[in-house]
């Protein structure tokens, strides 16, 4: 990967997490997790170590803006997880807009589950149709997304700085 | 192979800082406000409406006798910051108004932690309490220059301890003080300190720190929605529902009570 291909993934992380805690702060339901559909195209286009490092950055930036997480590095590894297994679920060629969609779903729901037992086990009680709701909305934001943002981070390798 | 390797050693310093925070080591604390100090005000760009200062608040009714259009948005404003310094929660406090600017990851468990558009230059610090007109929304639990984190009542590490009732039965709010499992999203478990009376209804408000810090006696926290059944536990339980909905919370006003710098002068009883 080219260093202006790093850079736009990074600012893309950058701007899916900025979006996250400001639209959060509108009290806008449900919100999609714009990361999460990140870290995915990132894993379903290079491969599995792609997907790790790119939700490993990601996590970190959701751990460290303000407010943060409770424990930081939590969101991290959660993210670094799911770029992995989303990479491991990388297809050689073109894929289908409906394997895509299927992939990002299914990384959403695998967040929502494990948060959703790291809340129940600190004694917090949750909110399932919430999470119901996040997932749809995650899976159906990719579905406009992860082309974009792969079609942005090709042509963006493709330029070259004079 | 060497690319692989700074991986893994990428993801096994997230893991020793993710332990290191857990056990309430040093270096993440500087990590976050670090990282508060530079994206704090990129979030206090991109707030909704804007800052939520008295004289803004003063500007913004000057332009409310001109521009109908502004008046709208302005109005709103100045309405939820007189609620809140008309409030009993605020009441012969100093209070810094503040704004809701981000609120964190959303989850499961609903919102936890958020960001608020003043810090330590405004005279913000750790451990204040943060209320809202309808009453306790949280305490500060990290300052940057221009921002700061509020734990939002709910979530697993702000346990408040509360009075219930008329009768000021002494209780435990929040927290793990109550098995999740039995009670609704969005509701607080509650447990009182020895047996006592618990009925439905009763208002539940903070009992008070020292120099009110975390939090400021008389508070009100919310009314008490449900008693559950004694089952051989020593003190009774139940459920809050919270006085401030935290998912329409727009300002917020964080509370600075000075610390007690004189003796306090004891007094004779007069016995009749």
């Amino acid at each position: 990967m080219t260093p202006t291909g790093i850079l736009v993934r990074g600012l893309l992380l950058l701007v899916g997490a900025v979006l996250a805690v400001t639209l959060g702060a509108r009290h806008l339901a449900p919100l999609p997790d714009l990361v999460l559909v990140v870290v995915a195209s990132a894993g379903l286009r290079s491969g599995w170590q792609a997907g790790l490092v790119t939700g490993l950055v990601g996590g970190w930036v959701l751990d460290l803006l303000p407010p943060g997480s409770t424990v930081l590095g939590t969101q991290a590894l959660l993210y670094a997880v799911c770029g992995l297994l989303v990479g491991l679920a990388r297809r050689p060629g073109r894929v289908s807009v409906v394997w895509v969609v299927a992939v990002v779903g299914a990384a959403a729901v695998g967040c929502e589950v494990v948060r959703s037992l790291v809340a129940l086990a600190s004694g917090v009680p949750v909110d399932p149709w919430g999470s119901v709701g996040r997932v749809v909305a995650t899976a159906t934001i990719a579905l406009v997304v992860v082309p974009l943002v792969t079609s942005v981070e090709r042509r963006a390798e493709q330029r070259r700085f004079a | 192979m060497r690319r692989r390797r700074l991986v893994f050693a990428a993801v096994a310093l997230t893991v020793v800082v993710a332990l290191v925070d857990l056990v309430g080591g040093p270096g993440p604390g500087v990590l976050r406000s670090g990282a508060a100090t530079v994206l704090g005000p990129l979030e206090r760009l991109l707030a909704p409406g804007g800052r939520a200062s008295v004289e803004d608040l003063q500007r913004e009714n000057e332009r409310l006798a001109s521009e109908l259009r502004e008046a709208r948005q302005g109005s709103s404003d100045a309405a939820a910051l007189a609620e809140l310094l008309a409030s009993p929660a605020t009441a012969g406090a100093r209070v810094v108004p503040a704004r809701v600017v981000g609120v964190g990851a959303p989850g499961p468990q609903g919102i936890v932690r958020l960001t608020i558009d003043v810090g330590g230059r405004d005279g913000v610090s750790a451990d204040r309490t943060v209320v809202a007109a309808g009453g306790l929304v949280g305490r500060v639990v990290s300052v940057a220059p221009w921002t700061s984190d509020v734990l939002v009542l709910g979530g697993p590490d702000v346990t408040v301890g509360a009075r219930v009732g008329d009768a000021g039965a002494l209780a435990t709010v929040g927290g793990a003080a109550a098995p999740s499992t039995e009670r609704d999203e969005g509701e607080l478990g509650l447990t009182l300190a020895q047996t006592g009376a618990l009925a439905v209804g009763d208002e539940v408000r903070t009992l008070g720190s020292v120099d009110g810090r975390p939090f400021v006696p008389g508070v009100l926290v919310g009314t008490v929605s449900s008693v559950e059944p004694q089952r051989g536990r020593l003190a009774p339980s139940g459920s809050v529902r919270p006085a401030v909905d935290v998912g329409t919370l727009t300002v917020v006003g964080v509370l600075l009570t000075e610390p007690r710098s004189t003796p306090r002068p004891s007094a004779t009883g007069s016995g009749s």
